[in-house]
């Protein structure tokens, strides 16, 4: 098996999940890296990817898990192999060969930048007593105890937020902040993901 | 200027695929700004845009000739009123050039109904509609495709027309350009290329409202233009690579083009007429070409099409060798299936979906007035061979409104549809049998023996399809029928004349775009524009007189105007012309090419 990050950036964060599944199949193809296939009646390749990334979001740390016995060469390996027959902006950036199975989709908390923000002292915000936001499906809560980490870096914000069931999406978050604190996003990159067991890359 | 998508993120995620907006497919040529820069505009959706083979061998054309081709594929309203708003221009895929920046846009005729969708694209990329509102700093606007040979609505918002084979003309029409001083010296060495229309320099000569004449503006001879050819497609340019989509296609699968033209001259049909002579590819060429794209892009499916594909000599060979030759999980689509040359050997490498037949007519009678030369026995030979296969869904079209229909014809259709289900019935089946019945309004096009027949009118229309419904009320079949307002204007754009560009100005202005689309269709706008234009739309379905001008005819096909009024003359009495594979019918195709019969 074979776990590797790609990305989603250079117009790519404009696909949805289901076509980036379609893309790195075909990538697979022309690459000739052979998937297993299930064994099921509907037959698929055997290819997972991370959760869902909201579409417009850019990332540099989307994940992907392959069922194959493809092994690097003398004259290939993976990265280089994959980067030769991919679309603009699915890129791999890093890959491992692995035994078991990893749970991709089940990060604990994702990393972000975000761009745009006006500066505010993190460490009163932090403090605050509830952060109280309605996220684009409407849903009205208090979302603070889902911040793991904020802190700015030079102009840009790192945002490190629960994944999983208490998901908490950066363009929600920075909407709220922009709110509070002024500014015009101008993008959001996914950095990293975190917790997801067994991954070292 | 270049747009940045990440200038226009709000736009983008405010609109519904905005992967359709975003270029960067693997495949796509790596471009860059060159001595004269095209632009290959398609006036429909992403997804049905990038899925026609006829813009990719155009650009290929240009960019192998180390000019530049990029593309651009019409918004949908989400994002073009967008992009209006924000006063950000239509931008190129590849390059994300705004459109007004190339030297000339070709637009793809595909369909009349997306006529508006060409005047969308203008007016998104900030280009004035009416040719006469341009001057030389805008681009030349260019258009060809099938509808191409009827270019007459349009000549008021186009430069220039590419009529036939678009291979080889775009790309000298381009070097020339490049060779010329100015925009006048250009259209006029470019209306000597064979294949190119330039309306500015015809004339039309009216009596009583009828076209008397045909003339060159400059010399006054009469004006003809006679369409490109490529004698050898298996030598012509193909697209060794192609964009694979960023979004689910409407035919997201390879395709290779087996054969251009057909042997049939089914009297109603304008492609089989207008792509003669019938020229197919040699099974080598097909194979490498099938074997290059599919290891170019990792499809799974390989789609053989032609007109007639049951009808291309050596299809038999060609499957056997494709098989051989591809990766074993690729699939062969066989469209445009013959039911007269349907095998079940051919069956078996389709997908088993449903098998899709068109016999047109319910009776032979009428079969044999539309020259459409399948009998009722072929019929059930086919649907039989498909049921031992395991299909249980069979689609059936037909057409309403043909030349000599009555009742018997529509009951017809009902006797073809009780016999499928008696047969398939005969012996024990595990599935339901499901049969779809479609029936469309016939269109007398132009270039077609049926180009001076009336369109039936919506009364006739209506009283067939009622009566229609009641035949068809069988358990397991269902019945559609298409709406008349379309076909009606379907008819108009392609049988009229410059009076149109009138009525199409008028109906883009009150909104009409994607006039293809059910739910876009905007009726009212359209009959507001017809009245606003004083343009009747019984003006152009009615019958036209043998002895008159018709908008199209100074556009020679190949095929003899004697030809087609014969070929009417046959279809009144009831006679079969049959396939040109049983002999020369001497359409007048032979006096320039020796047809592969």
């Amino acid at each position: 098996m074979i776990v590797f990050s790609f990305t989603k950036i250079d117009g790519a964060e404009y696909i949805s999940h289901l076509d980036t599944l379609r893309h790195i199949i075909r990538t697979l193809k022309r690459a000739q890296i052979d998937v297993n296939i299930s064994q099921a009646v509907n037959k698929h390749p055997r290819i997972f990817l991370s959760a869902p990334l909201g579409v417009g979001m850019k990332s540099i740390s989307e994940y992907c898990l392959l069922e194959t016995d493809y092994k690097d060469s003398a004259d290939n390996n993976f990265k280089d192999l994959f980067n030769a027959y991919s679309p603009l902006g699915i890129k791999c950036v890093n890959y491992a060969y692995c035994d078991k199975k990893l749970a991709v989709a089940n990060a604990e908390s994702f990393t972000y930048e975000i761009f745009g923000i006006n500066f505010f002292e993190v460490n009163e915000f932090l403090n605050r007593e509830s952060l109280i936001l309605t996220d684009k499906r409407g849903r009205t809560g208090d979302v603070l105890h889902k911040i793991i980490d904020l802190y700015f870096e030079n102009d840009k914000l790192i945002a490190t937020l629960k994944a999983g069931k208490e998901t908490l999406r950066p363009d929600d978050l920075s909407e709220k902040l922009v709110e509070l604190f002024g500014g015009r996003v101008q993008n959001i990159i996914k950095i990293k993901a975190n917790g997801i067991e067994g991954l070292e890359i | 200027m270049q747009i940045n998508l990440d200038d226009i993120k709000d736009i983008l995620i405010a609109s519904e695929k905005p992967a359709r907006y975003i270029g960067g497919e693997y495949g796509a040529t790596k471009l860059k700004w060159t001595s004269f820069n095209f632009c290959m505009c398609f006036p429909d959706v992403y997804e049905v845009a990038i899925s026609n083979l006829g813009i990719k061998i155009v650009a290929e054309s240009f960019n192998k000739a180390g000019l530049t081709a990029d593309r651009c594929y019409c918004p949908w309203r989400d994002f073009g009123d967008k992009l209006k708003q924000k006063g950000v221009p239509l931008y190129s895929l590849d390059l994300k050039r705004e459109l007004k920046d190339f030297d000339m846009l070709g637009f793809s005729l595909q369909y009349e109904l997306s006529y508006t969708n060409i005047l969308y694209m203008l007016d998104l990329a900030k280009i004035p509609l009416l040719k006469k509102d341009r001057g030389d700093d805008y681009p030349i606007i260019a258009c060809g495709g099938p509808c191409a040979v009827n270019p007459e609505p349009l000549v008021d918002f186009v430069d220039i027309f590419f009529i036939g084979d678009g291979e080889e003309v775009d790309v000298e029409v381009a070097k020339l350009y490049l060779t010329c001083k100015n925009r006048e010296e250009f259209y006029q060495k470019a209306s000597c290329i064979r294949g190119v229309y330039v309306p500015s320099l015809m004339d039309i000569e009216y009596e009583n409202g009828k076209i008397r004449s045909f003339k060159n503006k400059v010399t006054n001879q009469d004006f003809t233009v006679k369409k490109a050819l490529i004698s050898n497609l298996d030598v012509a340019i193909f697209p060794e690579q192609i964009p694979v989509p960023n979004i689910e296609a409407v035919h997201d699968r390879a395709v290779i083009e087996i054969m251009r033209g057909c042997y049939r001259g089914c009297r109603f049909c304008q492609a089989g007429f207008i792509y003669r002579p019938v020229r197919p590819k040699n099974v080598n060429t097909l194979t490498k070409q099938a074997c290059s794209l599919i290891k170019q892009t990792g499809y799974s499916e390989v789609s053989m099409n032609s007109l007639s594909t049951g009808d291309y000599p050596y299809l038999r060979e060609l499957i056997k060798d494709l098989k051989q030759n591809l990766p074993s999980d690729v699939t062969l689509a066989l469209p445009s299936l013959r039911v007269d040359s349907f095998d079940n050997e051919f069956a078996q490498d389709s997908r088993k979906t449903s098998l899709t037949f068109a016999p047109e007519a319910g009776t032979q009678r009428l079969r044999d007035v539309i020259n459409k030369d399948v009998s009722d026995e072929e019929i059930m030979r086919a649907v039989k061979g498909s049921f031992d296969l395991g299909y249980f869904k069979v689609k059936l079209y037909f057409m309403l409104g043909l030349p000599t229909e009555t009742d018997e014809d529509l009951e017809g259709i009902k006797k073809i549809v009780q016999n499928i289900c008696e047969e398939y019935y005969k012996e024990k089946r595990s599935k339901k049998l499901t049969i779809s019945v479609s029936v469309s309004t016939f269109i007398p096009k132009p270039f077609t023996p049926f180009q001076w027949e009336r369109q039936a009118s919506l009364k006739e229309v209506e009283e067939k399809q009622n009566y229609l419904r009641k035949l068809l009320n069988i358990k397991g079949v269902k019945f559609a029928w298409n709406d008349y307002f379309t076909s009606s204007l379907e008819a108009v754009l392609a049988r009229g004349d410059r009076k149109l560009g009138q009525v199409l100005l008028n109906a883009y202005k009150n909104g009409c775009v994607f006039d293809g689309w059910n739910d876009q269709l905007n009726k009212q706008a359209w009959r507001d524009a017809f009245e606003t234009s004083n343009v009747k739309i019984e003006d152009y379905t009615r019958e036209y007189d043998e002895n008159e001008l018709l908008p199209w005819d100074f556009i020679d096909i190949l095929v003899d105007k004697k030809f087609l009024l014969k070929e009417k003359v046959l279809a009144y009495s009831g006679k079969v012309t049959g396939s040109c594979k049983n002999g020369c019918k001497a359409c007048g195709i032979q006096k320039e090419f020796r047809c592969n019969v």
